[in-house]
């Protein structure tokens, strides 16, 4: 029978190590953060095999005295943290203690480290939590850790290990996200002796969503910025056609820290509505400062949860950053020239010869009138549609679900049923500021069979039908009569709004009242909308295009699918191998 | 078959049994016109199932009388090119076609062809139409119904409705009386005419708007001031000179009109319609683009019609009615008032109201009333 007693330290480590320690990746992510606790400017990380083999981190830190290194490695040893008051205001990125001796007990590290005012450095060995030896060596100023076979004497822990690559991907994406939040340090990253990843320390933050992004998407991506209190809110957003179904492009940072908190991310969506599809995420790097003792990080020891005292605070200013970001970001509006196009030079082209330009139709002959077969000569246009000229042109229809028109530079696409979409919920929604959406009775009620309890439902959201156009009112015990519908929505068939309205009512217990006013909109938008594949003559079709030059945005439509696509002449000559 | 006839009459011909080509055929056999020459006349016949038309044309020199079905589109735009006065056709032994204008030829395929004669009762692909024989359900005047056409189909529904055939137009018999409804569920046309003969009885059926245009845009061409109609099941039939023309019955209800209408409002107001055209037109430039509005405000003798457009600015447009009731105030939608106002018959048209929430009543012309629902501001 075993008797109860105290745990051997090297055991309380390891199982301390399953918390912090999984993988290559969690050592490379806490001795970098290490590392810029040290106000390190320059780190260099190379591994072998993943970080699997080897792993080494390189800094050029304050570094750590001969008689601090022994210590570094115990359990609950830190420079970060003295008084228990010291916890509710976290500035640096470690505090816990604990990492180090995570790390020490799970592999064989070897720390040699050298502060400045020290004229030679200090080597020290721990092999699986047994401290080994403490003697002189030959060092740069700071810090290089050696972590080496990982899991070697845990074969357990060892098995759930990834492939190299991937384990490589793991700790590279620790890098990078590290390197996007810290300004004015360096990064370098090898991967088996190649270098893979590089941000010079004087790299500001576009250079940084390059290197981590991609150069052609960091160019396209605009910067967000909100402020409430104390709380400042900075970032860059990519645009909505470079979302994904994951969240893996979403950056996060609080106070410099890399979090992947859910209810951050719920804020991130919400703010990301309209603009990218249902379900998709953003490319985001976003950077919350949040003074320190309103938030606590101490949730979880690997720090990627985090609570605030005042969420609502935090998430609506997050909410707004990006809402107001991509209202001003230049895709978001009617310009023409900036999303998917590989266009450099935003100099000008030649605009094609079969584009009447409006504002110099004036000292022109236009195609319509021109007369033998010369060709008019092509002026020369600015790469940007010019205002008078949104909205207006030759259009060709294709399969009645898409609008091809030359624009400057290149063609631009439209999704007629996006198109009206937008154009539905933009004006929706101005009627509504003005007080409420205009109704148009029906000469015959149109009657939708119910059960008693969908009946219910929706007569009590009755009045808040009535704010937005649509006139229900009960027809006996299960029929619902609709007498009136929005004005502007020629194409709505009522009975089928209602059944979405029903459906939204049922599935919106718990929202508030203008989430559920919000959806309700949505749906009437697209309900009155012209389908793909609808027949829609010339003049409205151009209508519809003048009124999305006056919406405020008319880049996606309201579930968040680009409403515009615009190929520049460069991706056509592309396609055609002129290039 | 061979036969030689006039480039333009057979243009002609082709218009007419145009719409009834298929334009995307589930079977080749629906995209074509079954040609059928007889003694010294032509028959021309198409049918996509949802409307069929037979054309006859007289004085063709008929050599060798025979059938061919030639595909449809082709031949209506072979016909418009070729220059010359006349144009031969003639089937050879391989069942195809050889058509010879001037110096021009083309060959055209056959889906289905005889030498003989009886094309309807012989060939075994091309949907037949019955033969319009005997005495019809109903015959009235060809203007009388053109009228009847042009002032209900505008405000027939533009999307199918769940419910209602209101992409249609309600055609209906009653005693010695047609009756003909236009409706999208938001305003009503309805207009009688009397009928001139038939069998006389009651009939009802929601005619498919495509047959009405095709008869609209060639029946005033056609000999004789009579139409004649037959009700066959699932397909009516119109008869106008040489020209036959079939639609499909649409299924579904149809809004109880008689419902709608109101009886004579409270308030009666006289106006002249070109000046109401005028005024709303004026209102409508300084409205967004749908959901338009205009307000009719009404005092002593005058009617003022006012819009605003956020953002671009606001008119106000007065003139002269006939009206002595208190101040009114309703609203609409200015492009319903000026499609009824584009169909009145008459240059004074009367409006019946009784008050902002009600039906709106416009009398347009002799038993042609148009009813249109004010639009509403519930809070």
């Amino acid at each position: 029978m075993s008797r109860i007693h105290k745990l051997d330290p090297v055991v309380i480590d390891q199982i301390a190590a399953g918390e912090v320690v999984e993988r290559p990746a969690s050592v490379v992510k806490e001795l970098v953060e290490n590392a810029l606790d040290a106000g390190a400017t320059l780190i260099e990380v190379s591994l072998l095999e993943g970080g699997i083999r080897r792993i080494e981190v390189r800094d050029n830190g304050c570094g750590m005295a001969a008689d601090e290194l022994p210590l570094a490695v115990t359990s609950h040893a830190t420079s970060k943290l003295s008084a228990p008051s010291d916890l509710e205001a976290i500035a640096s990125l470690g505090f816990r203690g604990e990492a180090l001796a995570s790390i020490a007990s799970v592999a064989r590290m070897t720390i040699v480290s050298r502060p400045e005012d020290a004229s030679f450095g200090m080597e020290y060995q721990v092999l699986y939590g047994r401290p080994g030896s403490l003697h002189e060596a030959s060092a740069s100023k700071g810090t290089r850790f050696v972590v080496e076979d990982l899991f070697a004497e845990l074969p357990a822990r060892r098995k759930f290990l990834k492939r190299p690559a991937t384990e490589a991907a793991h700790a590279q994406a620790w890098v990078e996200r590290l390197a996007l939040v810290h300004e004015g340090v360096g990064f370098r990253l090898e991967q088996d002796g190649k270098r893979c990843f590089e941000v010079l320390p004087e790299d500001d933050l576009g250079q940084r969503c390059a290197a981590v992004f991609g150069a052609g998407l960091a160019k396209n991506m605009v910067q967000i910025q909100a402020q409430a209190d104390s709380i400042t809110c900075t970032g860059h957003v990519g645009p909505p056609e470079s979302a994904r179904r994951d969240a893996r492009r979403v950056h996060l940072f609080l106070n410099g820290r890399w979090v992947r908190d859910a209810r951050l991310l719920r804020a991130v969506r919400e703010g990301v509505k309209e603009f990218v599809p249902i379900g998709h995420y953003p490319t985001l790097y976003l950077s919350l400062q949040v003074p320190p003792q309103r938030v606590d990080v101490n949730v979880h020891p690997q720090k990627t949860e985090v609570r605030f005292r005042d969420e609502r605070l935090v998430f609506g200013t997050v909410v707004r950053a990006l809402r107001q970001g991509l209202a001003a970001a230049p895709w978001a509006t009617r310009m023409v020239g900036t999303v998917g196009s590989t266009v450099q030079d935003r100099g000008s082209f030649p605009a094609p010869s079969w584009q009447r330009p409006q504002d110099l139709s004036a000292g022109l002959s236009s195609p319509s009138s021109r007369e033998g077969f010369f060709p008019v000569p092509a002026p020369h246009l600015p790469m940007e549609v010019a205002a008078e000229d949104r909205g207006k042109g030759e259009f060709l229809s294709v399969a009645n679900t898409f609008l091809f028109r030359a624009v400057a530079g290149g063609v631009e696409i439209i999704d007629q049923h996006a198109l009206h979409e937008r154009v539905n919920l933009e004006e929706l929604r101005r009627e509504l500021r003005q007080g409420q959406v205009v109704t148009q009775p029906l000469l015959v009620p149109a009657l939708v069979d119910l059960s008693r309890e969908e009946l219910d439902l929706l007569l009590q959201h009755q009045d808040k039908f009535r704010k937005l156009g649509v006139d229900i009112e009960a027809f006996g015990e299960t029929t619902l009569a609709i007498r009136g519908i929005p004005a502007r929505l020629q194409r709505l068939q009522p009975e089928k709004l209602v059944l979405d309205l029903l459906e939204i009512a049922q599935s919106h217990r718990q929202a508030t009242p203008d989430q559920i006013q919000e959806e309700m909109l949505f749906s009437m938008a697209c309900r009155g909308a012209v389908m793909a594949g609808d027949a829609v003559d010339a003049e409205a079709l151009e209508s519809l295009l003048r009124r999305g030059a006056d919406l405020p945005q008319d880049r996606t439509c309201a579930h968040g699918r680009p409403v515009r696509v615009f190929l520049s002449l460069e991706d056509l000559e592309r396609a055609f191998y002129r290039r | 078959m061979k036969f030689l006839i006039d480039r333009l009459a057979f243009r002609n011909a082709l218009q007419r049994v145009e719409m009834g080509i298929d334009r995307k055929p589930t079977n080749p056999v629906y995209g074509g016109i079954l040609i059928e020459a007889t003694n010294n006349s032509l028959q021309l016949m198409t049918n996509d199932l949802d409307m069929a038309v037979r054309y006859r044309v007289d004085f063709v020199q008929v050599d060798q009388p025979g059938w061919a079905v030639i595909p449809g589109r082709e031949l209506v735009d072979i016909i418009k090119d070729v220059e010359s006065d006349t144009v031969t056709l003639t089937l050879n032994d391989k069942g195809g076609v050889e058509l010879q204008a001037g110096e021009d030829v083309c060959d055209l395929v056959t889906f289905e062809s005889s030498a003989g004669r009886g094309a309807e009762e012989r060939s075994e692909s091309f949907p037949l139409v019955p033969a319009l024989e005997g005495d019809p359900d109903v015959a009235m005047d060809k203007g009388d119904f053109l009228v009847m056409v042009n002032s209900t189909r505008f405000a027939t529904s533009r999307v199918q409705d769940t419910r209602f055939a209101t992409e249609g137009v309600l055609f209906e018999l009653a005693d010695g009386q047609a009756t003909m409804v236009g409706t999208d569920g938001r305003r009503l046309a309805c207009i009688h005419r009397p009928t001139t003969g038939g069998k006389g009885g009651k009939s009802r059926a929601v005619l498919l708007p495509k047959v009405l245009d095709q008869i609209y845009r060639f029946g005033q061409d056609e000999e004789g001031d009579t139409i004649s109609i037959w009700f066959l099941g699932n397909l009516v039939g119109f008869r106008l000179g040489n020209l036959e023309s079939f639609g499909r019955v649409l299924t579904g209800e149809y809004p109880n009109y008689g419902n709608v209408i109101p009886a004579a409002g409270k308030h009666v107001v006289r106006a002249h319609r070109e000046s109401f055209t005028k005024k709303l037109r004026l209102a409508s430039h300084l409205t967004q683009d749908s959901a338009a509005v205009v307000r009719l405000a009404l005092s002593s003798n005058n009617m003022e019609v006012a819009s605003e457009h956020e953002g671009r600015g606001r008119a106000s447009a007065n003139f002269e009615v006939e009206y002595s009731g208190d101040g009114l105030k309703m609203a609409f939608n200015p492009a319903f008032l000026l499609e009824g106002l584009k169909s009145a018959h008459s240059e004074q048209i009367e409006l019946q109201i009784d008050d902002a929430s009600r039906p709106a009543k416009f009398l347009l012309g002799d038993d042609f009333s148009y009813v249109v629902m004010p639009l509403s501001s519930l809070v």
